[in-house]
């Protein structure tokens, strides 16, 4: 089991989460972030961090976003390995209000 | 040759979490820096050694990425020397540039009411540090011979010992648990485990993953009383505790059950704990309600208690502490001294914010704390003698320094004791078995 990135974080990409992370799981690309499900060591420490609610549990994950699982695994072999917070992507906070967070 | 590009040295004092991301930080900052991590331990690693709990293997994975940092380049560990008393603070800082201190928070809060001196009592820290193979806590010997054991506090440290303590032994004799626990555990006669929670349901300090372990303890019936009456609530911790039964009727050889809204009054007993006097408050929406003419007085019986209530800074000789001894004063990680900062000091990790959050909160911290290093790195005046010198003046106190090499010779003869044995490791306790591992390899 691991966390998920889902699809709130898609054109935020806040990476708060990659901060806090003790493995440096994270992979990016140029719209959000994915958790290597293979890395994460299940801390939690991300979920609180995001400030539009974009990280669950694998066990949390209502169905319609369980596909997120297999496209943070497959997206994050891929990608490069995000090792700091980078800065939010220039609509993110307008994006947060639109989620109404 | 420019203040900013001269060679930087840097000790870094605790080699838990948040000294390895501090060592991190510096290692792989534009500047040239040389970091000796140093601990009191000859182990590295701190609380994921000896404060994660032995069925949480997962989290114990985070020492690969230690490990990968004591790869780095300028990275030296210095085991079993205590800065304090081996070496004075002020001594270390006439070898380096600065000084990092990131020796967490390893007292435990206590409970400060009558009886919490009786023998029984223990604190939460010394419990853990106790079934994980702390040297200095090896010898805490908790009695385990009555029926019921009452953990005061919710959060995580709390669970850990409530789970410990219900869970089937046969399920943690796998694990890198202490032998000593694991040999305690097994004759242990408990079979109620009650842990008070001072506040209601929605204040509980714990976390999602940790109380849905409960859900799944075999054999241990899991009981909550929320207080909780009316719309049940949806998400989260609350609901959780929300879908444990108020009562049990299963008649499992072992109980947790869950309370809110226990102010701890009094240790009861003579000589010896037998229970602790709660008042009791009424719990509304998830909250418990501060209404002293609404309080009960509630005894509960208990033949162990184990507090959890929080920690305080470790006392590092040489360094002032604040707020109530929870913390080192400081500002973003630069140490305070008077009514400016100390320059060259500087903390990071559970002895500078409190102990909170997660593993890698440290890490965020740590890294606060060097970015206002490396601001400071030109201000800081070249150490008045060579780091060199410093291993001679070890080995004229007769110290016996570990480095990282040494403490691999650990690691691997612990994983093959415990490949041997069915175990993922078995941990080697006593300070001196450690040295003889290393200094003779038996």
């Amino acid at each position: 089991m691991a966390y998920v990135v889902t699809d709130n974080c898609v054109d935020c990409r806040f990476t708060k989460c990659v901060e806090v992370c003790p493995v440096q799981c994270f992979h990016v690309d140029e719209r959000m972030v994915y958790i290597d499900p293979d890395g994460c060591i299940d801390c939690a420490g991300c979920v609180p961090e995001c400030p539009v609610g974009a990280i669950d549990d694998e066990y949390n994950l209502p169905d319609d976003k369980r596909a997120w699982i297999e496209i943070n695994r497959d997206r994050a072999a891929v990608l490069p390995r995000l090792t700091g917070g980078m800065e939010p992507l220039p609509g993110a906070q307008q994006r947060k209000a639109e989620l109404g967070l | 040759m420019t203040m900013a590009t001269r060679p930087f040295r840097v000790a870094v004092v605790g080699a838990g979490p948040a000294g390895f991301y501090a060592a991190e930080a510096l290692l792989r900052a534009p500047e040239q820096v040389a970091v000796d991590l140093y601990d009191r331990l000859p182990t590295p690693y701190g609380l994921v050694r000896y404060g994660v709990a032995p069925d949480h293997a997962k989290l114990k994975q985070v020492t690969a990425t230690f490990q990968t940092i004591a790869d780095l380049p300028g990275f030296r560990f210095f085991g079993n020397v205590a800065v304090g008393s081996d070496i004075g603070i002020a001594d270390l800082k006439r070898h380096y540039h600065a000084v990092v201190i990131a020796c967490g928070a390893e007292r435990d809060q206590p409970l400060g009411i009558p009886g919490a001196g009786l023998a029984g009592v223990h604190g939460g820290m010394a419990f853990v540090g106790w079934y994980n193979g702390h040297p200095d806590r090896a010898d805490l010997a908790p009695d385990l011979s009555g029926r019921t054991a009452l953990v005061i506090g919710i959060g995580n440290v709390a669970l850990d010992v409530a789970r410990i303590l219900s869970k089937p032994v046969d399920l943690l004799a796998s694990t890198d648990i202490a032998d000593h626990a694991l040999e305690a555990l097994t004759r242990s006669r408990i079979e109620r485990v009650v842990v008070a929670a001072r506040g209601g349901p929605a204040q509980a300090r714990c976390t999602e993953k940790e109380l849905r372990e409960f859900g799944s303890l075999p054999g241990c019936a899991v009981t909550a009383d929320t207080g909780h009456h009316g719309v049940a609530p949806a998400t989260g911790v609350p609901a959780l505790f929300n879908a444990f039964p108020s009562q049990d009727g299963d008649h499992a050889p072992r109980r947790c059950h869950f309370a809110f809204g226990l102010q701890p009054q009094a240790i009861l007993g003579e000589g010896k704990v037998r229970g602790v006097r709660f008042a009791s408050r009424p719990i509304r929406d998830g909250i418990a309600v501060n209404d002293p003419q609404a309080n009960r007085v509630v005894d509960v019986e208990a033949d162990i208690v184990i507090a959890c209530i929080g920690n305080r800074a470790t006392i590092v000789p040489g360094m002032e502490q604040d707020e109530g001894d929870r913390i080192v004063a400081n500002e973003g990680g630069r140490v305070r001294s008077g009514r400016g900062v100390d320059l060259g000091l500087y903390v990071a990790g559970w002895i500078k914010r409190g102990a909170s959050g997660t593993i890698g909160t440290n890490r965020a911290c740590a890294v606060e704390t060097i970015a206002a290093l490396r601001a400071d790195l030109a201000a800081l005046p070249d150490p008045e003698l060579p780091v060199d010198a410093l291993e001679g003046e070890f080995r004229l106190k007769s110290l016996n320094v570990i480095s990282f090499d040494q403490w691999k010779i650990i690691d691997q003869q612990e994983i093959e004791k415990g490949r041997s044995s069915g175990r993922t490791r078995v941990k080697i306790v006593p300070k001196e078995s450690i040295l003889r591992t290393i200094y003779f390899n038996r």
